[in-house]
């Protein structure tokens, strides 16, 4: 019936109006809507932490926010049939719109930001909607309460969407969690949960909260931590984000049971979600199935071991302490997570170890974690699909007319799906080439340029040189934050659906003039 | 079916016996010729310094004795007719390996240096046309000395062209497109090796001698002229010189310089049409126009990011340092680790790109990169449409699945050599900008990087720069497949043996 009167309406005198038909602005609106209630919580401890006055704004934002989110989901509908070509710039719109009015509270708050740093603050709120951890933000302890709740959960909620993206959109990239589960899963199990996207994305959603609320109970029960540290951190653990409301981070706390708790609960954010479901369901062979899995707990195993020998052997530090200090730092990296563990008498300032310590963390945040999990990065299975492809080109090279499948845990990967593994590792190249040579460009030293590229395009947060752990993006030039703020989003869109969207968007901004 | 491209095809296990003994008889022949050319050199550089007689005596003497001892031996070895391009591969591995050897002897006996160590790592250097030297007071050196450490890099860069169209197959997979070396659409049609090595040399030897020619006509001396054409043509670097093409401070000479260097960068097969005239093969390569392009648009940057810093003078300087880098030359300018934080990473992306494929020098190289570039817009187009079939082109010319399977390999070989590259020299003890830029700069065979410190080196250092110098120079499938067949071989070797034994008591 809709299709009919829809070909009528093009020879009828009066226009439709077509921007009314909208699925970005619908999923946009309701996304926005989401926001509402942490705004409103944050809100709520800002004002009751009394000590600071920032709850005008995060209530002001509260509505602005709740306002434009209604006028999108209500004002606009989704078309009649989505292609899949379709979900690209939705997935691209909404991270930058939930930025845009994330950011709102912290231009209203002249102590906070204001708008005079509008960079500054929109640079805060990508990071955190991206689960980045990266700040601008210089004095943080002596920010309100609720703010600060606020910054913890923008990554939160970047967590959240990282969930959806996974099962939604990635399986379209045919890069999810899909077609690797089809592959390497012998029965007819999938990475589908339930028969119906939104089905598998609540569940999923289920298993991020609880993991959440676990974190926090355990973080809790560790002597030092408050109940409002435990929630603040549980926040940004779950979404391997990286952000504290302390300047100190972890070091906080100087705690081993803290660190402890949190790299467990990084590593746990960093594997993938789907996994978690089944294993609370009992079948707990699904993470041994899942062989870039096991491989990311391999890695994160051998690099503590290396890290502790060089930090050991090469900087002179006790070997129990080298072991904690290069515990945490690996998995903070290698989840890209992004905390630091800075203290008296610790090696945590990882940006003055020696350099093939430093270039072994770069190797780490430029693998990241595992499939289908809040981690960033390339991902451990397009590692190893790339060292599978490349160790096969050897022997093409010497057999021309061989064929040779790439294998994953015993199982053949579909070419198709190699092909864009291997697509995408360019994609990585252009946008960490481009983006050094911008940033660079803009003045800062290549370590810090490299490793603050790197850490954008992985959503890690701090980076090496100038802008470690114990210092912040502020070292970078205000352009070049802009820059490596859209290089998160990249990253975060792992890369094919930034460059999808971009290609979409453009096509369909070129139709229209 | 394009036999002869694929000799491993037509290779049944009743021919392995023979190949194998083939192979050792190309191995030893290409040695032999190997060392009569590095003779004639030896001679010609002992000639050339005639001047101060002892050094000059020392390398006549090496120069006649090894060609005439491997004059008289090459009668005897028989060649292959149909060697395959593995055995073309590890015949070139020793003839190297016997050039660097008779140059190590060079340096040694004319009292270049006294230590071996550094006599090798000059002669890999050289021979890999990569600007890293080790030896101390370039100025006091003997000129027959000098011209020999020129002549190194010379041979050095006809030798990879050579190979490139000798163990042609192996390289196919790196330049994507077969045949161009060729200078023709595909391999059954290409002209025989030998062909082709005259089409090389002509255009390599016409292009030197114009080289040194203008090099003279701008104010150079002659050993200085021939000395310089034979690094720039070579894509190598060493200078007479300490402190590169400032020394002159001319700008005749840097003009000459970039030229020839930005010439050195384009692939032969290209450089033989217009060689022959037909210059509508110029305007048709895609892979031209790019490396052009990019050219320009490296020293526009360049120029911008140092204007700060001597004005106009900026534009000629960056102009020479662009073409030096981008051709993988290496005559690096005084102070470049001064240059601003932009500039220097421009040039170690340019030095990562490197020239046309089909030149003696190094780096990605331009139609590797076009062809990566295109892969993935076509993964992502079959994101949108799934259903379409994409072909990747370059330019007009359609690029086949199974060497773009090759590139991609290529591609992630290359990334992983180059942090693997950092990591050891960080090891050895370079800072993190340090090594990466130098990592990059031996795997391109340039030698000098920005941010480097590449004065004295270390152990540690020469030997993490050395292995890359080879992997650059050599590519990366035929020395991984050389090697995988070193252990194959060894372990059926060892299998034999250990099957033999007992057979052998009884």
């Amino acid at each position: 019936m809709r299709r009919a009167l829809r070909g009528a309406s093009e020879f009828s005198l009066v226009p439709r109006a077509p921007h009314r038909q909208n699925l970005s602005l619908h999923v946009v609106g309701l996304a926005l809507l989401f926001l509402v209630p942490g705004l409103i919580i944050a809100t709520l401890v800002e004002w009751a932490s009394a000590t600071s006055d920032g709850e005008w704004p995060l209530l002001l934002a509260a509505l602005i926010t709740a306002a434009v989110g209604v006028i999108l989901f209500r004002g606009f509908r989704p078309p009649d049939d989505v292609r899949p070509s379709d979900v690209f710039p939705v997935v691209v719109w909404t991270w930058l719109w939930c930025s845009v009015l994330g950011a709102l509270p912290y231009v209203l708050d002249a102590g906070f930001f204001g708008w005079s740093q509008w960079d500054s603050a929109l640079f805060e709120s990508i990071s955190g909607f991206t689960a980045s951890g990266s700040t601008v933000l210089v004095d943080i302890d002596a920010h309100g309460r609720g703010m600060l709740l606020w910054r913890q959960l923008t990554q939160w909620y970047g967590g959240m969407g990282m969930v959806v993206l996974a099962v939604s959109v990635l399986p379209l990239l045919g890069v999810g969690g899909q077609e690797l589960m089809r592959a390497e899963t012998p029965g007819p199990e999938s990475d589908r949960l339930a028969p119906r996207i939104s089905g598998t994305a609540k569940r999923l959603w289920l298993v991020y909260a609880g993991l959440t609320v676990v974190i926090a109970v355990a973080l809790f029960a560790v002597p030092g931590v408050g109940l409002y540290d435990a929630v603040a951190h549980a926040l940004t653990v779950a979404g391997t984000g990286g952000f504290s409301p302390y300047g100190g981070s972890i070091g906080h706390f100087e705690s081993l049971g803290a660190e402890l708790v949190m790299a467990t609960g990084m590593i746990a954010g960093a594997m993938s979600f789907s996994l978690h479901y089944r294993a609370l369901r009992g079948d707990w062979r699904a993470y041994r199935r899942a062989s870039d899995q096991m491989l990311f707990l391999k890695i994160i195993a051998f690099a503590t071991a290396l890290i502790t020998l060089l930090l050991w052997l090469r900087q002179g530090a006790s070997f129990g302490l080298s072991l904690r200090d290069a515990f945490f730092n690996v998995v903070t990296l290698a989840t890209s997570g992004g905390f630091h563990n800075i203290r008296p008498g610790g090696l945590g300032d990882f940006a003055a170890w020696t350099p093939p310590t430093q270039v072994v963390l770069g190797v780490l945040m430029l693998i990241g974690g595992g499939a289908g999990s809040t981690s960033g990065g390339m991902k451990v299975f397009r590692a190893q699909i790339s060292a599978a492809h490349a160790l096969r080109t050897v022997r093409l090279a010497r057999r021309p007319r061989s064929v040779v499948p790439v294998k994953l845990g015993g199982a053949v990967i579909p070419e198709p799906v190699v092909g864009r593994v291997l697509g995408f590792g360019t994609l990585y190249i252009i946008s960490f080439g481009v983006g050094t040579l911008i940033v660079t460009s803009l003045g800062a030293d290549p370590v810090t340029a490299v490793s603050g590229v790197i850490s954008a395009l992985s959503n890690m947060g701090p980076a090496l040189g100038e802008a470690g752990p114990s210092s912040n993006f502020t070292v970078f030039a205000r352009p070049a934050r802009l820059v490596l703020a859209g290089l998160m989003i990249v990253g975060r869109l792992e890369i094919t659906a930034v460059f999808l969207g971009a290609a979409v968007i453009l096509r369909h901004l070129h139709r229209r003039l | 079916m394009r036999a002869p491209a694929d000799p491993p095809a037509r290779r049944g296990t009743a021919g392995r016996r023979t190949r194998s003994r083939a192979s050792t008889d190309l191995a030893l022949w290409a040695s032999l010729w190997a060392s009569v050319v590095c003779g004639l050199g030896l001679v010609l550089s002992g000639l050339v310094g005639l001047g101060d007689l002892a050094p000059a005596a020392a390398l006549l003497g090496l120069g006649v004795g090894c060609s005439a001892v491997a004059g008289l031996c090459v009668r005897r070895v028989r060649v292959p007719s149909h060697p395959s391009p593995m055995a073309i591969f590890a015949a070139a591995c020793s003839a190297w390996s016997m050039m660097i050897l008779i140059s190590t002897a060079a340096y040694l006996l004319t009292g270049a240096t006294g230590s071996l160590p550094d006599a090798i790592f000059e002669s890999i250097a050289g021979f890999c046309t990569t600007n890293l030297s080790v030896l101390p007071q370039l100025e006091s050196l003997p000129a027959a000395v000098l011209f020999w450490r020129a002549l190194t890099q010379w041979l050095g860069g006809f030798a990879a062209l050579a190979l490139l169209a000798g163990a042609f197959p192996l390289y196919v997979p790196a330049l994507v497109l077969p045949g161009d070396i060729a200078g023709l659409p595909d391999r059954a049609s290409a002209p025989p090796f030998g062909t082709q090595l005259r089409r090389i040399a002509v255009v390599y030897g016409t292009v030197s001698a114009l080289c040194a020619a203008s090099y003279a006509i701008a104010g150079m001396g002659a050993l200085d002229a021939f000395s310089y054409s034979f690094t720039t043509i070579s894509t190598g670097g060493f200078g007479n010189h300490p402190g590169g093409l400032e020394y002159f401070d001319s700008t005749a000479i840097e003009s000459v310089a970039t030229v020839f260097m930005a010439l050195a960068g384009v692939s032969v097969v290209t450089l033989w049409w217009a060689v022959r005239g037909r210059w509508g093969v110029l305007w048709q390569s895609f892979e031209l126009r790019a490396y052009l392009l990019v050219l320009a648009v490296g020293i526009a940057a360049v120029a911008a990011l140092t204007w700060s810093d001597g004005g106009p003078a900026a534009l000629r300087r960056a102009a020479v340092t662009v073409t030096a880098v981008s051709s993988s030359t290496g005559f690096e300018p005084a102070g470049w680790s001064g240059w601003s934080w932009g500039a220097q990473a421009v040039l170690v992306a340019l030095i990562a790109t490197g020239g046309m494929a089909g030149t003696a020098g190094g780096g990605f190289q331009m139609r590797r990169a076009i062809a990566a570039a295109r892969y993935a817009y076509r993964e992502l187009v079959t994101e949108i449409h799934p259903h379409t079939v994409h072909v990747v082109k370059i330019g007009r010319r359609s690029v086949a699945e199974r060497p773009l399977a090759l590139l991609n390999g290529y591609q992630i070989l290359f990334a992983t050599a180059v942090l693997a590259g950092v990591f050891g020299l960080s090891l050895a003890g370079m800072d993190l900008w340090g090594g990466a830029s130098a990592s990059i700069s031996a795997l391109a065979t340039m030698g000098p990087a920005p941010g480097a410190d590449l004065g004295a080196l270390e152990g540690g250092e020469r030997i993490v720069l050395a292995v890359m110098m080879v992997l650059g120079r050599l590519s990366f499938f035929p020395l991984l497949v050389l090697a995988r067949g070193a252990v194959t071989g060894t372990r059926r070797l060892l299998s034999a043996e250990r099957a033999n034994g007992p057979r052998m008591h009884s």
